[in-house]
């Protein structure tokens, strides 16, 4: 290629790579191909969204006790057309509470999600790519955490470290890093012995580098994977939590709390607006998260061809 | 001239539930600048185990250079630590390995892989490196560089991608290559072009390349000695002509019977009789004993030691004075112990 040519045959080579090359392209592809992976993102994306601006779209303070025309607080209301989802025993907007719980109960899934993702990380790559008694001892780390029963240790904790929205993240966070701890490893094992990772060491570069560049990149896919699917079980595991009221407190809404006021017989015969909506929000979230979490993982193994 | 690099009596074990098996037992040769010397042999003969340890890329707990000195430019690599052995790797000597499938990373461009090792050891900027990288991919023979330093592995064949590696080895210009079977994974039409491709860029280098192969004509094309290992020994050593003209170890000799030939129709090949043991099944005496046709008595009680003959090193009683000393009816009662040794390896299997 030279002179003038070549600019131009070189612009049309550029752009033609730049649409066939990125991986990401074909993965991209496939996930749109799967219906149902296309709707749970729709879904989450909504619901993140709601979240996000839910000042804006709540119809009511989520905090406060509505007065009905009689001067009393208009407790347990039905749905009507002033209070769409009815309200709760102290009289709060349903509809508003759901708002601002699908607010609390997703950033409590997110930040647990990340510290297992980040502890998992580190101490999967860690065991796998060092090996020997690092190895060894971060595994049998892992296998006491994994033998305590997940609710039980979180009640203890929460218990020693009294309930508050920021303690139930960590608290989710800690006992779930043990998944992606082992995930990783056994990913991080198996690229070890690639001949790019040799080639790499030949090479002369340094460990952190060739974990930050020839290791990571490489197991994203079922990280992306793992994370997302890790997501619904926070969301099910701060649901329960709440639920036993070692999760969120009162007044602070979130979809598992909300919950709770289903342990009264009263409420969960005659009163289903009351404990529906939240169990409703919970269901939809976790489902639509699954079908992401499938579709990406059928999008992003290589093993897949088109 | 003076040597670049030194081999002297290395070895190289294995340790599996506290036993010690030898991949290379007291492997000694020695390279000159600008010279290609190939190890030859089969697999298990330590030919990659030798390789690797001169870069000490050996698995950290279980393989462990035991014993032996690796001089290069009169430097002791086994003395250097950690940090020091990285400033030689890839910079002074390079490593071009079998698979060109999988030894580049997926996820990034060919062209950030050449420019990764070019910032490492030279510290140049972005731009330059990338000049440089692209400078590269046309050296190596690739067409169209500037496109194809953009591309990812898996969009080039396996030849493209055997001169990526080999753009990569030499982008730092370095004193040493060593190519672990460069070839084996091609066919063989890429096969001629990538030896092509590597003598012309020693010349142009004056690099020095370290061949491993169990390919006799790769080694008759590019090399200017060969080394011969069996069960982690050298068992000849010598300039290519008199190998090829005048193999002078049972073993060579069995090797160089089993290949085709052109001009000499026949109508069976002559293999080498049985497999090489495992090594942990290696006893006194000759390690080629229970595979060689004129095996005596002495093969099996010792090992012969590497006896320098005209060009030769060769590791070998037959060329010993003793040989002629030997009793008729002792070779038939060797060559049945061998036997019987063999035997018993192939159940170690």
């Amino acid at each position: 290629m030279n002179g003038s040519v070549g600019i131009s045959q070189e612009t049309v080579t550029v752009s033609s790579i730049e649409k066939q090359t990125w991986r990401n392209n074909a993965s991209w592809k496939r996930f749109k191909k799967n219906k149902l992976a296309l709707f749970g993102a729709f879904i989450l994306l909504f619901l993140l969204f709601v979240a996000a601006i839910s000042p804006l779209v709540a119809p009511y303070d989520p905090y406060v006790s509505n007065v009905n025309e009689l001067g009393g607080y208009d407790v347990l209301a039905p749905p009507s057309s002033e209070h769409l989802l009815g309200t709760d025993s102290l009289g709060r907007d349903m509809l508003s509470r759901i708002i601002y719980g699908g607010r609390v109960s997703l950033s409590v899934a997110f930040v647990a999600v990340m510290i297992a993702t980040v502890t998992g990380i580190i101490l999967g790559v860690i065991a796998g790519y060092y090996g020997k008694w690092v190895d060894t001892l971060i595994m049998r780390i892992t296998d006491v955490v994994i033998c305590f029963p997940v609710l039980f240790l979180a009640i203890t904790v929460a218990t020693i470290l009294k309930p508050s929205l920021f303690n139930v993240m960590i608290i989710i966070g800690l006992v779930s890093w043990t998944t992606m701890t082992r995930l990783v490893r056994g990913e991080v094992l198996k690229l070890r012995e690639m001949e790019y990772i040799e080639a790499a060491k030949a090479m002369g570069q340094r460990n952190s580098i060739i974990i930050f560049r020839h290791i990571l990149p490489n197991i994203l896919a079922p990280i992306v994977v793992q994370a997302t699917l890790q997501t619904a079980e926070a969301i099910l595991t701060e649901s329960a939590l709440s639920f036993l009221g070692v999760g969120v407190q009162q007044p602070v809404p979130s979809w598992g709390n909300m919950l709770n006021e289903a342990t009264s017989i009263m409420v969960l015969q005659f009163k289903p607006w009351v404990w529906a909506p939240a169990g409703f929000a919970i269901l939809l979230t976790i489902l639509s998260i699954n079908f992401v979490g499938d579709g990406l993982r059928d999008a992003m193994d290589p093993k897949v061809k088109n | 001239m003076e040597n670049l690099l030194e081999v002297k009596n290395l070895k190289t074990s294995f340790f599996s539930d506290g036993k010690e098996t030898p991949a290379v037992d007291g492997v000694s040769f020695e390279l000159k600048k600008g010279e290609t010397l190939g190890i030859v042999g089969e697999s298990g003969s330590g030919k990659s185990v030798t390789s690797l340890s001169i870069l000490q890329l050996i698995q950290k707990p279980h393989g462990k250079i035991v014993n032996g000195e690796i001089l290069f430019k009169s430097q002791n690599l086994l003395e250097l630590n950690d940090k020091q052995i990285r400033k030689i790797r890839g910079k002074h000597i390079s490593m071009i390995f079998q698979e060109p499938m999988t030894s580049l990373n997926p996820v990034f461009t060919v062209g950030n892989q050449i420019m990764e090792v070019m910032t490492l050891h030279h510290g140049v900027s972005m731009r330059e490196a990338k000049v440089q990288a692209i400078n590269m991919l046309e050296l190596v023979g690739i067409p169209s560089p500037e496109k194809r330093f953009m591309q990812y592995p898996h969009q080039l064949s396996g030849g493209m991608r055997q001169r990526v590696m080999i753009a990569m080895a030499l982008a730092c210009n370095p004193d040493l290559l060593i190519a672990d079977e460069p070839t084996t994974a091609l066919d063989v039409t890429i096969q001629a072009q990538i030896l092509e491709l590597m003598k012309n860029l020693k010349k142009q280098f004056d690099t020095s390349i370290l061949l491993i192969t169990h390919d006799l004509g790769v080694v008759s094309e590019a090399a200017d000695n060969v080394a011969v290992m069996y069960l982690g020994r050298i068992v000849e050593y010598t300039d290519v002509d008199t190998f090829f003209e005048e193999p002078k170890h049972p073993y060579s000799q069995g090797l160089l019977k089993s290949i085709p030939s052109l001009s000499n129709r026949v109508e069976r090949l002559t293999p080498i009789q049985g497999q090489v043991p495992h090594p942990s099944a290696i006893t006194q005496g000759c390690r080629f004993a229970g595979r060689c046709e004129h095996v005596h008595d002495m093969c099996i009680r010792e090992e012969p030691p590497l006896m320098s003959i005209s060009q030769h090193q060769i590791r070998c009683w037959m060329y010993s004075e003793s040989w002629n000393d030997r009793d008729k009816e002792d070779t038939a009662h060797g060559r049945e112990v061998a036997a019987g040794r063999e035997s018993s390896k192939v159940v170690h299997h």
